[in-house]
């Protein structure tokens, strides 16, 4: 309980990626390399590391919280920091990184690196939005259906079917297409395709919790069913919906660049890491244009996956003993 | 009315869907009286489980009527179920799942509480109404004066009659009245032999025993008329089934609850109930007071039940296993005394 799990020992197997060393916002990250024998000797230090959670306290845990928060940092503030406008075309084409522009420039003399900066707010907001939003509509659906049952549930469910028969990005590019390319039009075409998951395993959680004793107590002591699923159900179900969710975020941002790189998402003059590396495709031998938007999809698909595993351990009532 | 049974079951079938239906209860009636504890037993997959969950209404019956204090009792579908019929709890087998996981414990026997006082509210206002009703048909003439000074001690909800009319009514037996029972969590812990701090901890800081003593509380909260334990403590050792055995008859004394003890081990119920209903195949086979059928038993299955139990007199004998394939008479023997 008092020590730190033995596996510390080992060394983070994530490379911290060569963009993230400039990125202003990112700190020395002091618990990111922790020394557990040096930590049990100060006081200090060991508080500070017992005010992470027990389920946190990983190297892989740490690693993919301190990145996930530097890239909403970066998110957020992103526009205001950049050091050249991310859409002028003022420099020359083509520059390799130097001193004048980090990563490089591209085949409209754009900064590189203003313009993965600038593309973390497209990606990781809207990566977020896609995935609150199926969690939405797949756990309104899945509850409905496992709680109600009957020809409810068979509509429900069949629908979920007939959206899981399709292959995810076919689909989603179809939906794009029929709607026009537009980066809300490929959030929307996403949406489509990732409500069915979350609707199948709520339904799932749901259908066998309603049957458990504790619902049944719960009902014989007259809890109307709304009662009864907000205290009862809902609870038990939020858990593994978040966790499948966190591990979502970096499925939707693969599937939003994904949809971008095909040029359904982001229209060209927008910073967008997707589109980015499509550009770069098309300019094999320029090695910077790719690397960066494609290091920072990779970045940020890992950490919020390592996010969702740490979440998952933190939340199963089982892992954590008192 | 304590010429009335609490809750009695009719010619209770239960059929569960499959080629061909299993028919898991046929044609069982009994009655449970107020105050008093009754066993029921048999073994595994003779319907004792299913007849729990029909008597509370979980389970639709397919013919067949429960009766909670003379009137049909509603199966629970997705309607929340009425205050009416909240005074039939029941504490379930598994340890495991008997509490929501994800709630402090408190808060679980914190709704058994709640339960307790909406059902007296509505109680209350029930003989209200009916006192009203009786005193508009009095007068047939005059207009209904409902809050006329002469119902005044009728529709005090303080003082009237209905404060705790679930007790008071139906009881045969005088009651340690509900107002001795504890009002809070912390009291009903304290109770059952926890403490008040376990109230804020989660169902997994708790082992087997101590989880059924809490689903017991939180069923006992709620002030039942009524409490069916479906095999509480066949999930637990020994000496814990013993506790949780006396604990949930000394509380169902306590408030003057009946209680229909499920089990599938004799020498467990024997030592609580008062009577003993023995189910074989769905069928009632033999019925009667604890000490009768214990030392007297008249029916095959009985006794082979009653042989099976283990001795432990050192001698280290086996106890008397039913040949495989032998089938007992699934009609009931009546005594005839």
């Amino acid at each position: 309980m008092s020590e730190p799990p033995s596996d510390l020992t080992q060394t983070p197997p994530t490379p911290v990626p060569a963009a993230a060393d400039r990125r202003p916002t990112v700190a020395p990250a002091s618990p990111a390399s922790p020394d557990p024998v040096s930590l049990l000797g100060r006081p200090r230090r060991r508080r500070l590391w017992r005010a992470i959670p027990k389920a946190w306290r990983t190297p892989l845990g740490l690693v993919a919280g301190v990145v996930a928060v530097a890239w909403l940092v970066i998110a957020v503030v992103g526009p205001s920091i950049v050091p050249h406008d991310p859409l002028a075309q003022d420099l020359p084409r083509f520059q390799p990184p130097s001193s004048t522009a980090w990563l490089g420039t591209d085949e409209l003399g754009r900064d590189v690196f203003s313009r993965v900066i600038a593309g973390a707010r497209v990606t990781i907001l809207l990566s977020l939005l896609l995935v609150c939003l199926s969690m939405l509509i797949g756990s309104i659906l899945g509850v409905v259906a496992g709680f109600f049952g009957r020809w409810v549930d068979e509509v429900i469910m069949r629908l979920t079917d007939l959206v899981m028969a399709f292959p995810t990005v076919i689909l989603a590019m179809v939906t794009a297409a029929a709607l026009g390319a537009s980066l809300l039009n490929a959030v929307l075409a996403a949406l489509v395709v990732s409500w069915p998951s979350y609707a199948r395993v709520v339904r799932s959680m749901v259908l066998s919790l309603r049957t458990s004793e504790f619902v049944a107590s719960g009902r014989l002591l007259g809890f109307s069913p709304v009662r009864s699923m907000r205290v009862d159900i809902l609870p038990n179900v939020a858990g593994p919906t978040l966790v499948m969710a966190s591990l979502d975020i970096g499925t939707a941002a693969l599937l939003l660049s994904g949809l971008s790189f095909l040029g359904l998402g982001a229209k060209p003059p927008m910073p967008e890491w997707g589109s980015m590396v499509a550009t770069a495709v098309q300019n094999f031998d320029k090695w910077w244009l790719g690397l960066f938007p494609g290091l920072a999809i990779l970045t940020v698909v890992m950490a919020f996956n390592f996010l969702g595993d740490a979440l998952r351990d933190q939340l199963d009532p089982g892992a954590t003993k008192a | 009315m304590p010429d009335q049974p609490l809750l009695s079951a009719r010619d209770i079938v239960v059929d569960y869907p499959g080629t061909p239906p299993v028919r898991a209860v046929d044609g069982v009636s009994f009655d449970l009286w107020p105050g008093e504890v009754v066993g029921l037993v048999g073994e595994s997959g003779c319907g004792k489980s299913t007849m729990a969950r029909v008597l509370t209404g979980l389970i639709k019956p397919q013919s067949g009527q429960v009766l909670y204090r003379g009137r049909p009792l509603p199966p629970l579908g997705l309607r929340g179920r009425s205050p009416e019929w909240t005074g039939i709890q029941m504490v379930f087998q598994d340890p495991g799942s008997s509490l929501n996981p994800r709630r402090r414990v408190g808060d679980q026997v914190a709704d058994g509480i709640a339960t307790a006082r909406l059902r007296a509210a509505y109680e209350r206002r029930q003989t209200a109404r009916s006192a009203r009703s009786l005193t508009a048909t009095d007068s047939t003439a005059a207009p209904p004066r409902s809050l006329g000074p002469e119902a005044g001690p009728v529709l005090d909800p303080t003082t009237g009659p209905g404060a705790y009319p679930d007790r008071d009514t139906v009881a045969a037996a005088p009651r340690a009245a509900g107002d001795q029972a504890p009002a809070t969590p912390e009291a009903w812990l304290e109770r059952i032999g926890l403490t008040a701090r376990d109230a804020s901890r989660f169902p997994r800081h708790f082992s087997g025993g101590q989880r059924q003593r809490i689903a017991a509380a939180r069923a006992m909260a709620a002030h039942p008329n009524v409490l069916i334990g479906d095999e509480p403590i066949s999930a637990l050792d020994a000496s814990t089934q013993a506790k949780v055995a006396h604990l949930m008859c000394v509380m169902a004394a306590e408030l003057g609850t009946s209680l229909l003890f499920i089990s599938h081990d004799l020498s467990i119920v024997r030592l609580v109930a008062d009577r003993l209903i023995v189910m074989y195949q769905g069928h009632v086979v033999e019925r009667g007071p604890t000490e009768q059928v214990w030392s007297d038993p008249l029916h095959p299955y009985t006794k082979a039940l009653l042989g099976a139990i283990p001795a432990p007199d050192g001698a280290g004998r086996l106890p008397e296993a039913a040949p495989p394939g032998v089938t007992y008479s699934l009609t009931e023997v009546v005594r005839s005394d």
